[in-house]
């Protein structure tokens, strides 16, 4: 029992505590500290601003503003706002300005401001401020103020800064000549008096260059600081790439583009663009050897392997009879690796075409792009015995000596058996795999298309008729069941049908002038018609009695005796048609037509009044 | 004059005969290269007769078979796919296309995760042919509506009894093959579907040769096709990674 309850106890404290939990992580402040500028000199004026921003309307309480030892505070101001996020979300933000100027020279921590809100304690970030004496300002310096980070910029220059500017970019390229297809580092530094709000590079436009990147910052820009003059700068690497010029002049840097803002100055975001540099691209030398590729331009080496063996000095690779030969050329070095042709194979007793496939891998490990590509060439040996592929020659430029050279693969011996009988020696993977396959097929060929039956008519038309056969069996019983009851209704809808084809029958004698036989189907149809409207038999009633039960059943007097003349003339007419003409049988029909709707109108009256409450 | 006329007609007739009999002439001609282990003439055989229009299975599993011997994987798997796509049950195609994509996974063993493997689902819906499963569904669906029209007809005893389970049972059986094709139709011939042409290549974040790299990609890989951009295309991989790439390096099916 105990433990019951201290169950249920531990179950109800759970669930008022969970709320106050998520109301409180929902409601987290936003409260911060952001110095402009973070590096200055004691004759400028900085600017603190604390920012206190929570989902409600909850106002801070207890507000504690941040210390600023080594700075006076010359001004301050608060100021606070509500409004309605998106039409849905409560916001109260809380602004405190202090304008400062500095006291002395110095690093200095400033912050934390404090605040409590709803009985929780909550403290700002501190920021570092850098105050340099303004009547010992360092002087104009060349030294790469990022090379501390790891990353500097080879080349770096002294930026001029734009008037009245308090954050522009700079671009850097580390050598002012180059050849064809060799490497200029270019890096593009930002350089900020101010906390950076957001920097957001756009696509560089490489139109004459092809490029590698050597250093891109992930997340955030590693900061260094820089003078330049009396002003201090934070500077960060935005982008650092290898440039390969393929055209020779003097040749324009892509252009950096970035937006940029300071902290809380996000609605102020602005374009920062680079300076462009040129750099004289010289041409290659008109000299150069046999098969050079001007995407050669470095320092390479090349190494073939067969079948995936190395060469051995006085020992041939053997390769099977009709076997393929598997040959693999590494090209490695500094350069555009990964831009370089692949080597053209002329060996004499082998057909080496295209390679059939390559890869590669570079790296730009001390800023300089360097790798490796594997290219695989296959061929089957057109003669047996002992062979040798020569060496391979690739011809490049090294830039650094001005000259071309050749890099070269050492001759490699090979022992192609020859072929005993009919059989194939499957060594290779090659073959097993060409043996694997199945062949191709031979004979004519015609135009086909795809055609799926799921999207033809026949498809929709086999799909929807089970169901359709359905659906009018259902309703097939249904008409039947209806047809079949016996109502006031359906006896009704009988007796005009009946009634009907009397009529047409009668029509009918009319017009074959066959009297006996029209007076019969009147007199027909006005017993019929009488049945129905008394729901009795009456044709074996006499003609006093028919009246008699007319009479009691409610019909006129008036009706009585029409019927009882037209059943006279009837009776008389089938027996003596010849005297009466065409004119006077056509009257007949229709004085019939309208006795029997009068006895139906009659009927129809007489029920009703029936069903009428007493 | 009648001779001209005569002579006239016999040129033109000749004419029509080699323009039509031109494709199986090259088609032999490729075949024949192709004997001759002269591979990249056979697919510039088998290829021109693609440009020129032609459709056909043997066309595809021939250039397929060219590409595959030259060592090209990523359009030889291409074109099997695409004789599989105009005959389903092409068995050569099927068994070439098994050794293309186990050569593909011994040349590249470092290929990303579950970047083929596609969903459990997907391989549910595809696990049986679109044809097949329209089969089903016509027939579940014959005996459901024939049951419930038996059932109407036969108004007591065992024999409607076991007809409304027959019913029942075809109906969920309808039901479910209905809900297997309508989702194998739309990924096998709604969604896009392409393959990579190229030995390897990184996708690219966005629609530019100068935008992050993105994963590395290999021969072969079946990708869907989101969408195009000015020669490029977006693709997205089993594993959800999504990126883009040059429309050269996809063949779309």
């Amino acid at each position: 029992m105990a433990n019951r309850l201290l169950a249920a106890a531990v179950a109800v404290a759970a669930l008022a505590v969970h709320p106050t939990r998520a109301v409180a992580q929902a409601d987290t402040p936003r409260f911060e500290l952001v110095v402009q500028p973070t590096v200055g000199t004691t004759s400028d004026v900085f600017t603190a601003t604390v920012r206190f921003e929570t989902r409600s309307f909850a106002r801070p309480d207890n507000y504690e503003a941040p210390r600023f030892d080594g700075f006076e505070v010359t001004k301050d101001n608060q100021s606070t706002g509500r409004m309605i996020h998106r039409g849905t979300y409560p916001r109260y933000v809380e602004f405190h300005r202090y304008v400062l100027e500095p006291k002395r020279a110095g690093s200095f921590h400033l912050g934390p401001a404090r605040a409590r809100l709803r009985g929780r304690s909550y403290a700002t970030n501190r920021v570092v401020v850098s105050v340099r004496d303004a009547a010992t300002g360092t002087a104009p310096t060349a030294t790469d103020p990022t090379k501390s980070g790891g990353v500097g910029a080879p080349g770096y220059t002294t930026p001029v800064p734009p008037a009245e500017d308090d954050m522009f970019l700079h671009a850097v390229v580390d050598k002012p000549t180059a050849y064809v297809g060799e490497q200029v580092t270019v890096t593009w530094l930002v350089f900020t008096r101010g906390q950076l709000g957001y920097l957001s590079p756009r696509t560089l436009r490489l139109n004459d260059w092809w490029a590698e990147t050597l250093f891109q910052p992930r997340r955030n820009y590693q900061f260094h600081e820089a003078t330049i003059g009396d002003t201090h700068y934070q500077v960060a690497i935005v982008s650092k790439r290898a440039l390969f010029a393929s055209k020779a002049g003097q040749v324009a840097l892509p252009q950096l583009e970035a937006d940029a803002s300071l902290a809380y100055r996000s609605t102020r975001s602005r374009l920062l663009v680079s300076p462009t540099p040129t750099v004289t691209i010289k041409p290659l030398p008109a000299n150069a050897p046999a098969g050079f590729d001007p995407s050669y331009v470095g320092s390479f080496h090349v190494e073939a392997l067969v079948n995936g063996k190395a060469p051995t000095p006085g020992k041939p690779i053997a390769i099977g009879p009709a076997a393929g030969i598997l040959l693999t050329l590494k090209v490695s070095g500094t350069g555009a690796v990964a831009r370089t042709a692949p080597p053209v194979i002329n060996v004499a007793g082998f057909r080496f075409g295209k390679p059939r496939d390559s890869s590669w891998r570079s790296t730009t490990r001390d800023g300089i792009v360097s790798g490796e590509q594997t290219y695989r060439y296959w061929s089957a040996a057109q003669r047996t015995g002992a062979q040798q592929i020569p060496t391979i020659k690739v011809a490049y430029f090294d830039p650094a000596s001005g000259k071309y050279q050749t890099a070269q693969t050492v001759p490699i011996a090979l022992l192609v058996k020859a072929r005993q009988g009919s059989g194939v020696d499957l060594t290779s993977r090659e073959d097993r795999l060409a043996a694997a396959m199945r062949t191709i097929h031979t004979g004519s060929i015609n135009r086909q298309s795809v055609s799926y039956f799921n999207d033809s008519n026949w498809f929709w038309l086999l799909a929807l008729l089970p169901s359709l056969g359905f659906v009018g069996l259902v309703v097939y019983q249904r008409v039947r069941r209806v047809l079949g009851e016996d109502t006031p209704k359906s006896r009704q809808r009988r007796a005009r049908s009946k009634a009907r084809k009397r009529f047409r029958s009668a029509a009918r004698h009319l017009a074959e002038g066959n009297g006996h036989e029209l007076f019969g189907e009147l007199a027909r149809l006005i017993y019929e018609s009488l049945e129905h409207a008394v729901s009795q038999p009456v044709r074996s009633l006499t003609r006093p009695q028919l009246k008699w039960l007319l009479a009691e059943r409610g019909f006129d007097a008036e009706l009585i005796g029409r019927i009882d003349a037209q059943l006279d003339r009837c009776d008389f007419a089938r027996f003596a048609p010849a005297g009466i003409d065409d004119a006077e049988m056509t009257r007949d029909l229709e004085r019939t037509e309208a006795l029997v709707t009068a006895i139906r109108d009659t009927a129809k009256a007489l029920a009703s009044d029936e069903e009428a409450p007493a | 004059m009648n001779r001209i006329v005569i002579a006239a007609t016999a040129l033109l007739l000749c004419a029509g005969h080699a323009a039509s009999a031109g494709a199986p002439h090259s088609f032999t001609g490729a075949n024949r290269a192709y004997g001759e282990g002269r591979w990249d003439d056979a697919v510039a055989g088998y290829e021109s007769l693609v440009a020129a229009g032609l459709v056909n299975r043997d066309l595809y599993f021939n250039l397929g078979n060219a590409y595959f011997r030259s060592g090209h994987l990523g359009p030889s798997i291409y074109n099997y796919e695409r004789a599989l796509r105009l005959s389903p049950s092409f068995a050569d195609a099927k068994h070439n296309l098994a050794l293309a994509r186990d050569e593909v996974a011994t040349r590249w063993p470092d290929r990303m995760k579950s970047a083929e493997k596609p969903s459990t689902w997907i391989r549910i819906v595809t696990f049986l042919s679109t044809r097949t499963l329209t089969v089903l569904f016509l027939a579940f669906n014959l005996a459901f509506f024939c049951g419930l029209i038996f059932v109407r007809l036969v108004r007591r005893g065992a024999f409607r009894t076991s007809l409304i389970v027959t019913s029942v049972v075809a109906g969920m059986l309808t039901i479910s093959a209905a809900v297997l094709l309508w989702s194998n139709v739309h990924y096998t011939q709604k969604v896009h579907y392409g393959i990579v042409l190229n030995d390897q290549l990184h996708m690219r974040e966005g629609a530019y040769e100068q935008s992050g790299e993105g994963a590395l990609i290999h021969a072969g890989l079946r990708v869907r096709v989101i969408g195009r951009e000015s020669g490029w295309v977006q693709i997205g991989l089993a594993n959800g990674h999504a990126g883009w790439v040059p429309d050269k390096a996809i063949g779309e099916l």
